[in-house]
């Protein structure tokens, strides 16, 4: 039995000027209504048990000037159901929820970004899945594909608002739904629920067209590889419960899957955030049944950490300062990858967190498309050790270990063999993909200022000025000794050009990755490998159409040891 | 739990062909069923003192009689089963989490788990009747946090 329940608000958003920040209120007016047609009302293949097919959006008041690209967006596991009142009841786990018990609206928990994305004229449907939260446990894959068939049931749904009178909405919709231009986003298990209706969609004969996919500290249990979308993975460093960032492997795992890979990949490391303060629902001062601050409710003595924890001086980001970063990054990212506007500086870390982020505690990576990147090094196989992806030498002066770990065997599967792996996310293991191997990383330390790495560009290689960096991916080794503890890592890049003059860059004037992770406690420190982009206009007096060497030395500090990937030239 | 074992589990039971005691007719069972059986209780700890996030307490271990021929869907593979073991870790409050909960005999991993109703147990199958034993420990993970429940197995240890 169909069943509708529609609440239709306007949202006076103050008609400003559209401002660079990407996260800031766009020009239109906004209104939201809910749609439901019953919490039993679908069932994915093979699931145990119903799902709700149940929606929030966010949509132009006005939709005269549609039709609008349309956002989907996923919540993940959590209770179901609670007891009491919202400042504090019980949750449950159970679907549908039995009398007196209410459904828990964790699909209400994004409006902060819905209703900014609406605002610059999206449509944002937020979709509930208790119904799957309830039974995932009970099937392999821990709901993924059910959440892929559940996002695609939607869809459909919403074709047929574009298309036809009738439903919850009337003819509101009829030609004002963008189904070509479509993103999704989801958050923890939703995150690896987008990843795999990208895939679902595609085996479909891609109906709708995904162009952008933002996983949201996601689990990823069976390692699903998406290529040809744009991918946005954001991790927040103080995740109590996707402890390990195992959502790293969405963008480490996608980056040379396929030849030719036309789409941009980024991660976006939140420090000082936890994993369920992203969505309002689950942050207990606001929806206190089923809802805990992750890291210090889930982490054996976590609230003594100095950097995570609840001891004077800590580096937590309140909860509101942690939706920024999610506001600010996620609209770029949409409005970059389906709405065509260009906030590719945001995304790309050269330009700063915007406002809206409300910190600027956060670090970038970036994986350009093929065609918009050389790459000189992928530091993939042993080979790489000594002939580079160019074809060029590589070699080392008093480097030592200089060998790759985390990557295919024989390499060794972590990199930090007595760390355990929730503090080194990039090779940690998937719970229904065990054998999988993680990136595959450059471990290099030095005792001596003069030590280095150097790679060699062929003669044809040379002509970088198409690019607009120089890149690479590095993290401080805090299991190494020869970094003092708490102190960031620095190095110079020297580029040669084919007359032999050079320019050299100090990293640290123009890239923060190299701070000294923090944290004592479990799951901190962390290594993580954020990107160095160094712009290419910084090397100044040499021949950009003619590099012969790209040098790395480690003379900044007498001694220390990085972890390190991805040396390409970018846009 | 308890609503599911007193008013759906007798529904499925009759669906499935199941016989009044929970035995079963030659079934196919998918993973989830064996959450909803009876079972008999062939052993249980005591402890009331909480350990842990979760609040872990004691354990109980039940057995599920099934009938000779029924087949299991378990993680997409069909196993042939005459009997499975549901264990049950006893806490204060298993709240609901992303990544996946494992519960663990001696170190072995047990199918997947899953939380209860009120989300004060969580539960598991095994199909290995050798993990369960006199001494055996059982232990609650997520990732690499681990917490041990406090008592040991004690069979027999329910009058």
């Amino acid at each position: 039995m169909r069943k509708l329940l529609i609440l239709s608000v306007l949202l006076l958003v103050p008609s400003a000027v559209r401002a660079a920040d990407p996260g800031s209120a766009g020009p239109l007016a906004v209104a939201v209504g809910e749609y439901t047609f019953g919490d039993t009302a679908f069932t994915p293949t093979g699931f145990p048990g119903p799902v709700e097919v149940t929606g929030r959006v966010f949509y132009p008041a006005s939709l005269s000037g549609g039709p609008y690209p349309l956002l989907v967006f996923l919540h993940g596991r959590h209770s179901t159901c609670y007891m009491g009142t919202e400042a504090g009841g019980t949750g449950f786990l159970e679907w549908p929820c039995t009398a007196p018990r209410q459904p828990i609206p964790s699909y209400r928990g994004y409006d902060y970004v819905a209703s900014v994305l609406a605002s610059h004229g999206y449509i944002v449907v937020s979709i509930g899945a208790n119904g799957i939260n309830a039974k995932d446990n009970l099937v392999f894959d821990l709901g993924a594909q059910a959440r892929a068939e559940l996002i695609q049931h939607h869809l459909d749904l919403w074709s047929g608002f574009n298309t036809s009178n009738g439903g919850p909405f009337g003819g509101a919709f009829v030609g004002k739904v963008d189904l070509n231009r479509v993103g999704t986003m989801g958050h923890s298990r939703g995150g690896e629920g987008v990843v795999r209706h990208y895939l679902y969609n595609k085996s479909l004969g891609s109906p709708y067209t995904v162009t952008a996919v933002f996983p949201l500290a996601p689990v990823d249990f069976s390692r699903p590889v998406i290529n040809n979308v744009a991918l946005s993975v954001l991790l927040p460093y103080c995740d109590g419960d996707v402890a390990d960032l195992q959502g790293v492997h969405f963008f480490d795992d996608a980056r040379y899957n396929v030849a030719g890979d036309a789409a941009g990949k980024h991660t976006v490391l939140v420090m000082g955030a936890n994993h369920n303060f992203y969505n309002t629902i689950w942050t207990p001062e606001i929806f206190a049944p089923g809802s805990v601050d992750d890291w210090n409710f889930f982490v054996s003595g976590g609230s003594a950490d100095p950097h995570c924890g609840r001891v004077p001086g800590n580096q937590r980001l309140t909860p509101a300062q942690q939706r920024g970063t999610a506001l600010a990054y996620m609209s770029a990212f949409f409005r970059t990858y389906v709405g065509g506007e260009n906030f590719a500086a945001v995304l790309s870390g050269d330009a700063p967190p915007p406002p809206s982020a409300q910190t600027s505690n956060l670090f970038v990576s970036y994986h350009a498309p093929a065609a918009a990147r050389r790459d000189v090094n992928r530091l993939l196989t042993a080979a790489d050790l000594t002939t580079n992806t160019l074809g060029g030498s590589m070699f080392q002066t008093g480097i030592t270990p200089y060998d790759l770990c985390g990557g295919e065997a024989p390499q060794p599967r972590h990199c930090l063999p007595t760390e355990r792996t929730s503090r080194q996310p990039h090779t940690t293991i998937s719970a229904r993909s065990r054998d999988t191997r993680g990136l595959s990383q450059l471990r290099a330390g030095w005792t001596e200022t003069t030590a280095s790495i150097e790679n060699d560009v062929p003669a044809g290689a040379g002509d970088v000025t198409p690019f607009l960096a120089l890149q690479f991916r590095a993290s401080v080794n805090f299991a190494d000794a020869r970094n003092a503890s708490g102190v960031p890592q620095d190095l110079t890049v020297t580029l040669t050009d084919r007359t032999n003059h050079s320019a050299t860059v100090r990293v640290g004037a123009v890239s923060g990755s190299l701070f000294y992770p923090p944290g004592e406690f479990v799951h901190v420190p962390k290594v993580f490998l954020n990107t160095v982009r160094i712009p290419l206009g910084a090397f100044s007096g040499i021949d950009l159409t003619d590099i012969a060497t790209v040098r790395f030395n480690f003379d900044r500090t007498a001694s220390g040891a990085l972890l390190i990937s991805d040396l390409a030239f970018a846009r | 739990m308890q609503f599911i074992r007193r008013v759906a589990a007798p529904a499925l039971l009759l669906a499935l062909g199941f016989t009044a005691d929970g035995s079963a007719q030659g079934a196919q069972l998918n993973y989830a069923d064996l959450f909803q059986l009876n079972g008999k209780v062939i052993a249980k700890g005591s402890s009331t003192n909480p350990v842990g996030p979760y609040g872990v307490k004691t354990y109980r271990i039940e057995e599920l009689t099934l009938a000779p021929g029924t087949k299991i869907n378990v993680n997409g593979t069909t196993v042939e089963a005459l009997t499975a073991w549901r264990v049950t870790i006893v806490g204060t409050s298993f709240q609901v989490r992303d990544l996946a909960a494992v519960i663990s005999i001696d170190s072995t991993n047990l199918l997947p788990a899953q939380e209860s109703t009120d989300q004060q147990e969580i539960s598991a199958i095994t199909l290995t009747r050798t993990l369960i034993h006199d001494g055996a420990t059982i232990a609650l993970s997520y990732g690499e946090e681990r917490t041990q429940v406090p008592e040991t197995v004690k069979l027999g240890s329910v009058r």
